[in-house]
């Protein structure tokens, strides 16, 4: 349409721009579309075999380090009870030699580290299957369960009393495991996948 | 001719009364203390003295001062370069310990 000399665009002419701007932003509709469903699914995934190794990691470590340490606690109390009272008899028979006394309580100690021992082969197997740092920690706790339980026997036989009992000793270890699981799962791990 | 050294753990106690050796910060330091590292790799035998009062040779020690010697050189240079004397009490549990030693040395993925 031409007006005064001045042509004026009746739409005619704009159309093919509005379609192209149509398809551009359909375009970018979709690829967000396909990148947000990407996004979701692989966060989905991540999520899915977090659970499942959150399961497993309960089913074969937790599960079973609960069950072995809280048999260990059981019996342990019962088999130190009974040793800490044999010993006491022991070091108060006037017709034994001092060494036989001390060899006396190197058995009764000797016994109980053949039990942790015992105890500390199953816990780190069980901890190596998921992180060796885990594992080392649990072995550290049984190894600090028997310097002290040494100690505390050494100093029996020297006569200087003890400031925790044998069964304090035990619920210390069997707290401290359980403290180590617990800060692996809800600490260490999830620190470990933000990194 | 073959060398043999001694390694005479009464010089490493922490005190007179002390018969107990525990703890593996307290290997580790015999073990650099002793300078183990160059002692092992002169001598063909290293002869271990445990002290004829010792209540208890613990685990943890043995660790810290053995682990390097086993991870570096395997179990079985291990017991054929070193000899362990002292109450059998004690020397009997060497074996295990050495067991738990090549555990602590296999290299597993931390994660």
């Amino acid at each position: 349409m031409d007006v005064a000399g001045i042509t004026v665009n009746c739409g005619k002419a704009s159309a093919p721009a509005t379609n192209w701007l149509t398809i551009i932003v359909g375009g970018l509709q979709f690829l967000l579309s396909l990148l947000l469903t990407a996004y979701v699914f692989r966060k989905n995934y991540k999520q899915k075999a977090d659970e499942r190794q959150a399961s497993w990691f309960h089913k074969v470590v937790v599960d079973k380090t609960i069950e072995l340490t809280a048999s260990y606690d059981d019996g342990e109390r019962k088999f130190l009870s009974d040793g800490v009272e044999a010993c006491k008899i022991i070091l108060l028979d006037a017709n034994l030699l001092p060494t036989q006394k001390t060899e006396a309580l190197q058995s009764a100690l000797g016994l109980f580290q053949d039990r942790l021992q015992s105890l500390r082969t199953s816990l780190t197997n069980l901890a190596l299957i998921f992180d060796k740092e885990l594992a080392d920690k649990i072995l550290s706790h049984t190894l600090t369960l028997d310097d002290l339980m040494s100690q505390w026997f050494l100093n029996m036989e020297m006569g200087i009393p003890n400031k925790q009992s044998p069964i304090e000793l035990i619920s210390d270890f069997h707290r401290d495991v359980l403290r180590s699981l617990r800060l692996f799962e809800f600490q260490d791990l999830p620190e470990r996948k933000s990194a | 001719m073959s060398t043999v050294e001694q390694l005479d753990l009464n010089a490493f106690r922490t005190g007179p009364e002390n018969r107990i050796f525990s703890g593996r910060d307290r290997g580790e330091e015999v073990r650099a203390r002793a300078g183990l590292d160059k002692t092992e790799e002169r001598a063909d035998t290293v002869q271990v003295l445990i002290p004829s009062d010792t209540f208890t040779l613990n685990l943890s020690f043995f660790l810290g001062l053995f682990t390097a010697s086993v991870k570096k050189h395997g179990a079985a240079w291990f017991n054929a370069h070193y000899q362990f004397t002292g109450p059998e009490i004690q020397v009997k549990k060497i074996p295990t310990y050495v067991d738990e030693a090549v555990k602590e040395s296999i290299p597993l993925p931390g994660r």
